[in-house]
């Protein structure tokens, strides 16, 4: 199962994620779900495409989350790709998960598009809290982030 | 807990000691107050006054020796009472630590530890592993446990200690970049924190963000899949949710529950 799901570390209006969303890559918006933390803000059209809801966690202010179909619709972007579409639209940062079981980093994607490896503190993770330890590499829209070894 | 058995017995001998005190200074009291009643027999009448002063002042402390003995006698049962929560605490402990880990666990991990250790390959060498997340193990998973792309979970039994300590002594096989193999499980090392994570192996269930989410549901609400969906942080997922979601993360429940 492909699995997009990016989360917003700045306040963002879900609407505006949510038409951000549609016009990166041609949803109908009656196709993208907006989940209020309650209840969605109405009826989604069939089949859904994807998600907007308000973040899940400290730290987390809201997340765009797309699946399968995402990915048929959208032909199979890649996540970074999707990521710095949505975050330079809306023009908030976003974080989203490593791909793989075996990587721990995830992945920062500024405002303007920059983007690098981050570190999150694994112990607020677990409360479903994201902090970010510091940056892998230098990301040129995050610049206050701290560099932590890349210890490999 | 020998300890507290022994001040347990100490206080209950010293409350014996002073009511056998109390009974003691009680008996003078009797000697003085008949020896008084011969000396005012007798005409010695400022020595029987004396005599029975000093049979009221016994009497007052045979007093105080029997308060004293109450109290500790009632010392002594809360020491009982102590030792019996204690005792329960204890076993209560134990019964947590065998659902989480192997009964062999310690033992194991001591085991480990005790050995020679071994040159450290890869990031170990500069970051002592510390612990595996909560949210990575079946029976510490909560609604809030985040769930990412791809989820690793530990089920009940498998010895996490042992393998963290063959890591930390060099006992483990360094795959690549911040990987580690042992006994069959991969783990992956995060630098700098030292935090470990379970990548795949025996004894671990890989499982994607939906079917982590359903597991999430069912753990927090007894396997009850109706009352799991209505919750709100499952309920959004209602329309990419399948049976087969359920079903996987039904498979891992109850694997988890019959480990436990």
């Amino acid at each position: 199962m492909r699995d997009y799901t990016i989360v917003f570390i700045e306040p963002v209006d879900l609407a505006d994620l949510a038409a951000a969303a549609a016009d990166a890559f041609a949803i109908p918006p009656e196709q993208i779900e907006i989940w209020n933390g309650s209840a969605f803000a109405a009826t989604a059209t069939e089949p859904v495409i994807a998600q907007v809801a308000i973040g899940s966690g400290p730290g987390a202010y809201a997340e765009f989350v797309g699946f399968d179909k995402f990915a048929e619709h959208a032909d199979e972007p890649e996540h970074l790709a999707v990521a710095v579409e949505l975050a330079t639209r809306v023009k908030r940062r976003a974080v989203f998960g490593p791909e793989s079981a075996e990587d721990f980093r995830w992945t920062l994607v500024a405002a303007d598009g920059s983007h690098g490896k981050v570190v999150l503190d694994g112990d607020r993770l677990d409360d479903g809290a994201i902090a970010i330890v510091g940056a892998v590499e230098t990301i040129s829209g995050a610049p206050e982030l701290p560099r932590v070894p890349e210890a490999l | 807990m020998s300890s507290i058995e022994e001040a347990s017995g100490s206080v209950a001998t010293n409350a014996d000691s002073a009511r056998e005190l109390a009974g003691s200074i009680a008996s003078s009291k009797v000697l003085l107050d008949s020896l008084a009643a011969r000396l005012d027999a007798i005409g010695v009448e400022t020595a029987a006054q004396r005599t029975h002063a000093a049979g009221d002042r016994a009497e007052e402390l045979a007093g105080h020796a029997n308060a004293l003995a109450d109290a500790l006698d009632s010392l002594g049962q809360q020491v009982e009472a102590i030792k019996g929560l204690l005792a329960s605490a204890i076993r209560s402990g134990a019964g947590k630590s065998d659902r989480s880990r192997s009964p062999r666990t310690a033992s194991t991990a001591s085991a480990f530890a005790a050995q020679e250790p071994l040159p450290l390959k890869g990031p170990v060498a500069s970051t002592p592993p510390t612990g595996i997340g909560k949210r990575h193990f079946f029976e510490r998973i909560r609604m809030k446990s985040p769930a990412k792309e791809k989820n690793t979970v530990v089920m009940p039994g498998v010895d996490t200690d042992a393998d963290i300590a063959a890591i930390k002594t060099g006992h483990s096989t360094y795959l690549r970049d911040n990987l580690y193999e042992v006994n069959d499980r991969t783990y992956g090392l995060e630098t700098p924190g030292g935090g470990v994570y379970p990548v795949r192996g025996k004894g671990f269930v890989e499982l994607d963000k939906l079917e982590y989410t359903a597991l999430k549901g069912l753990l927090t609400y007894g396997g009850n899949r109706a009352k799991a969906e209505s919750d709100p942080q499952i309920a959004r997922f209602s329309h990419h949710m399948t049976d087969k979601t359920w079903e996987t993360a039904r498979n891992v429940f109850n694997q988890g529950q019959e480990r436990a």
